[in-house]
């Protein structure tokens, strides 16, 4: 594992698995539409998936991008128009958009980075011990890494063994749903006031809670289906290897 | 004698190997076939994804996030308002966007069983030893195990 692969497939760090994978590029580009910086997340660019996640977060905060989404919905486009502050609208807009289209175009190069590096199909690591953590390829259950991110999104990441990327899913989580005041709002549902439950939510910080979780639950499936996969790939190339001089003879010598 | 058993990928497939291996039998009396569960052409190794469900699951989740923050938003402005409305339209858009994919790719749909033997291990031993090999696979999960003497 010495040698520096030219064309590798995958890679495990402290911070989990890095790999290739084919994807759809507009699937990507939608992860990028609903949540600047998630198509990157899908590419396994975590650092700058994550500082495109915050930025969108501080600006859409400062620009209240999401108070004039939830008005020009609701119809009114008075308020929508009011509310938004264009000195911070416009920049977040083409910020907005680079992430998608950038992140469709590196999905289209990364395809082809992939498909070579299947074909060239270098030796995968298997597992890494590190004196802070143990990360290696398991195979997992793309359905309970899905149901664990819907129940609290990060939870499927960790799950994945993505931690950092799984605890600051948590940590977000968490911000949204005491700004949103979600809880308070469902809590006053189940009782029946809905008008209470509807006065007492913030639109601004609720808005993001759905692209925030579906982003989690998508790439959680993807990230455990593409576990497996690698999975079976390096143990078939371990195999291959194992066996390759058997001597099994199944057939009588100079036979059929 | 040949011993021969499936398996599919997993880590008991490689227990199963090396505690044959820590026994009695050499390495090179093990012969593993790596097989495919489904046609590829020589272009992709391993295919994508054998289920057309796991991609279902994939548009499902994007029309429910999507119909979700318009769900939310529009909710904010009628009775039952926007919790209410962004769940009911994420699991409309989920399942609609499930259905709809599925019955777009209903002739697309093989169906195969669950577990399919993707590991063939044959191992050539001496006959009393056979009973042993076979009972390490099958602790070892194995699908099938079979045996069958060599021709002479």
């Amino acid at each position: 594992m010495n040698r520096q692969r030219r064309r590798s497939l995958a890679t495990i760090s402290v911070f989990g698995i890095s790999n290739l994978h084919r994807q759809n590029p507009f699937m990507v580009a939608w992860w990028s539409a609903a949540f600047p910086g998630f198509g990157q997340y899908l590419l396994n660019q975590y650092l700058r998936a994550t500082i495109l996640t915050l930025s969108e977060v501080i600006i859409n905060t400062l620009a209240r991008v999401n108070e004039a989404i939830v008005y020009s919905f609701s119809g009114k486009f008075e308020m929508a128009k009011s509310v938004l502050r264009p000195q911070w609208a416009f920049g977040y807009l083409i910020i907005y958009l680079y992430a998608i289209w950038e992140s469709f175009r590196s999905t289209l190069v990364q395809n082809k980075m992939c498909h070579i590096a299947e074909l060239e199909n270098e030796p995968l690591q298997n597992n890494i011990i590190h004196p802070l953590e143990i990360q290696y390829v398991e195979q997992k259950n793309p359905f309970i890494a899905a149901v664990y991110s819907f129940l609290f999104p990060g939870l499927g990441q960790l799950y994945n063994f993505r931690f950092a990327l799984g605890f600051y899913a948590m940590f977000w989580w968490w911000v949204y749903l005491i700004l949103s005041r979600a809880f308070e709002s469902v809590m006053s549902l189940l009782f029946g006031n809905i008008q209470h439950s509807i006065s007492v939510i913030r639109m601004h910080w609720l808005l993001f809670m759905p692209s925030v979780m579906g982003g989690s639950v998508y790439h959680a499936f993807i990230t455990a289906i593409e576990h497996n996969q690698l999975y079976r790939r390096e143990q078939r190339q371990h195999l291959i290897e194992r066996y390759r001089n058997s001597e099994v003879c199944i057939f009588k010598q100079g036979g059929i | 004698m040949l011993v021969i058993g499936t398996f599919e990928h997993s880590i008991e497939l490689e227990q199963a190997l090396a505690v044959l291996e820590n026994g009695s039998i050499t390495r090179k009396c093990i012969m593993v076939v790596p097989m495919d569960t489904h046609f590829v052409s020589s272009m992709q190794y391993i295919g994508k994804s054998r289920d057309r469900y796991y991609k279902g699951i994939e548009v499902g989740m994007a029309c429910a996030t999507a119909s979700s923050v318009v769900g939310m938003s529009v909710g904010y402005a009628l009775a039952w308002g926007p919790i209410i409305w962004a769940l009911i339209t994420a699991f409309a858009a989920f399942f609609l966007g499930l259905g709809l994919f599925l019955f777009l790719n209903r002739n697309n749909g093989k169906h195969l069983p669950k577990k399919l033997p993707e590991v063939t291990v044959i191992v050539q031993c001496p006959e009393e030893q056979c009973t042993r090999v076979a009972e390490t696979m099958w602790k070892y999960r194995a699908l099938s195990v079979g045996q069958t003497l060599e021709p002479l």
